[in-house]
């Protein structure tokens, strides 16, 4: 591993990847409790 | 014996840490205080007449463990990260001695109101409370005491570069600094709102006050505030953490680049604090959402620096598979222990920092008990959590002394972890289902409802476990400075070493003009319009009221 062309972080790369599935999640469920209550109408 | 270093430095970065560490002590007994008052158990009552209400407990709270303790560590760390990897001393140390005696003068004068309950104003201290001149006197003294500090750091920069024509400042000196210079064109606007306002107001000079004009002028630093809070643990995550997981920073070049992003997007978004104010038009507010969101682009490379980093020290330590290499991470080391479980809550803060940047969204928890839920896992969690773990190395670095009892350390780190996410968790279910008020003693509020009282309940378990976890770290801090052994060999500061030779990483991430100018011009665009149609219309009407 003595340079980033032989190091390859995939475990970071898929850590990155369930991280951004969780905070899509975790913003949906609070702009549907926004869209829920009425406000933008 | 001690680690390497300079003298004076050190002692500079000592007294620093020493106050910080008070500080954080005395400040987070109110915490857990305010969860059991949520929950049914006051224990207010059995604190007067000393402190005489829930409010100036939360107060001393916030100042304490928001301001005091960042401020002070923030300063110490600086003189050692950039002393010790400058590999020179301060330029000029009475400067750097010239602000803590500044800072300490203005946390002394400051803390006479607050002890009085003549400052119970909340760390925001939005008017129209109203303190006594001296807590305005005294924070002025505390900023411009850092803001000296940073100037002592400035003179160390400066006289290295010409030492060292043509070399990269070393990382940590650099993202350190950067800090400061942050710092400095952040706090212009809490300095304008004090000296222009809010300091005359209290004297009388001034009959009444614009609040409009001073929660703009207050939230041109409340936001950037934080970015000066995380960037020195993000320093660490990047500069030092590395080298403490046997990894090396997988890219100077990103790292450095991270830092220039959010010097120039931490800036200029405190409008997404105000979304519902009236007075500020939706077009300016518009423009901080979208500056705010993009701060999101630096946090993301870092994120991915910094595990990156890290994944490479677990693979050389044996790790394998796409996750398995996680538990290769030096765990029982209660210094990166902490750390990391900051860097794993402080990820969820970002999540909720995303939907409080949102423009429609926001609506839904603003100035709701999610608020003080989501700064538990950015302040109080990834930036305390992370200068605690530093001082697991720092504290034997400076008093030459072992780490007393490192499970108990280690311990520490788990149950601020665990006592965290019941309290953080709890407060951001109450403000987004339920709208419960923040900086509210809801224990005493009418309406407070049935339906709350479980996740109140949550969080007052998770404030017992926290109040463990501080009495754990009083003991191992108590027990390191004056019940340890020497250590065998002095403990050096972990500074890790990037995988490329930084001198690699172009000239243009290691210049400072260019970045400043970019500032200043988003500066001027993100505020200047607003600042002049608001002082334009400013009605300087408002009273002053003591409500606690």
């Amino acid at each position: 591993m003595s340079g980033p062309e032989r190091f390859k972080p995939t475990g970071t790369i898929a850590l990155l990847v369930v991280y951004m599935i969780i905070l899509l999640a975790l913003w949906a469920n609070v702009f549907f409790t926004l869209i829920s209550r009425g406000v933008t109408l | 014996m001690t680690g390497e270093g300079f003298a004076h430095e050190r002692k500079l970065a000592a007294w620093n840490i020493g106050i910080a560490i008070v500080a954080l002590i005395i400040g987070s007994w109110f915490g857990p205080l305010q969860l059991f008052e949520h929950a049914g158990l006051d224990l207010y009552k059995y604190l007067a007449p000393g402190i005489a209400s829930y409010y100036q407990g939360l107060t001393l709270h916030a100042v304490l463990n928001a301001l005091i303790w960042t401020t002070f560590f923030i300063v110490g760390f600086t003189t050692l990260a950039v002393t010790y990897t400058l590999k020179r001393p301060l330029r000029y140390p009475w400067v750097n001695t010239l602000a803590l005696i500044l800072m300490v003068v203005g946390l002394l004068l400051a803390a006479v109101p607050l002890l009085l309950n003549m400052a119970t104003v909340l760390y925001t201290f939005y008017p129209p409370m109203k303190a006594d001149p001296l807590f305005y006197i005294g924070l002025t003294l505390v900023v411009v005491g850092s803001w000296v500090a940073g100037y002592g750091f400035y003179f160390t920069l400066h006289a290295w570069r010409k030492e060292n024509p043509g070399v990269r400042t070393p990382f940590l000196a650099f993202a350190t600094i950067l800090n400061m210079v942050m710092w400095q064109i952040a706090t212009l606007g809490v300095a304008a709102e004090i000296l222009g306002l809010l300091l005359p107001w209290s004297f009388g000079l001034l009959k009444g006050v614009d609040t409009e004009l001073a929660r703009t002028l207050f939230w041109w630093t409340g936001h950037p505030l934080v970015y000066f809070w995380l960037l020195p643990a993000y320093a660490s995550w990047y500069g030092m953490l590395p080298k403490q997981a046997g990894g090396k920073l997988f890219s100077d070049t990103l790292a450095r680049l991270a830092f220039w992003l959010f010097l120039l997007f931490s800036l200029p978004v405190g409008l997404h604090h105000q979304y519902v104010d009236p007075g500020v038009p939706p077009g300016w507010k518009y423009l901080h959402a979208v500056l705010t969101l993009t701060v999101a682009l630096p946090s993301l490379m870092t994120a991915f620096t910094v595990v990156a980093s890290l994944e490479m020290g677990a693979r050389a330590r044996g790790g394998k598979g796409l996750f398995g290499w996680i538990l290769k991470l030096p765990w029982k080391d209660p210094s990166y222990a902490a750390q990391n479980l900051a860097m794993i809550l402080f990820a969820f803060g970002g999540i909720g920092g995303i939907t409080n940047a949102s423009y429609n969204v926001n609506l839904v928890i603003h100035n709701t008990i999610w608020v003080p839920g989501h700064l538990h896992l950015t302040v109080a969690s990834g930036v305390t959590l992370t200068f605690i773990g530093i001082l697991w190395w720092l504290l034997p670095h400076l008093t030459g002394k072992k780490l007393f009892s490192p499970k108990l350390a280690l311990a520490q780190a788990w149950t601020w972890f665990f006592g965290m996410i019941l309290m953080s968790n709890s407060l951001h279910l109450l403000g987004l289902h339920f709208g419960v008020p923040r900086r509210t003693a809801l224990g005493a509020a009418p309406y407070n409802m049935p339906e709350w009282r479980p996740f109140q309940i949550e969080a007052a378990i998770g404030g017992a476990i926290l109040f463990v976890s501080l009495i754990l770290f009083i003991i191992v801090v108590v027990g390191t400075v004056f019940a340890s052994k020497p250590v065998e060999k002095p403990v050096e500061m972990p500074v890790a070493e990037a995988l490329e030779d930084p001198q690699l990483t172009p000239a243009w991430l290691d210049r400072w003009r260019p970045w400043l100018a970019f500032v200043a011009i988003l500066m001027i665009i993100a505020y200047g319009p607003l600042l002049y149609q608001l002082i334009s219309a400013g009605q300087f009407v408002s009273p002053g009221f003591k409500v606690w």
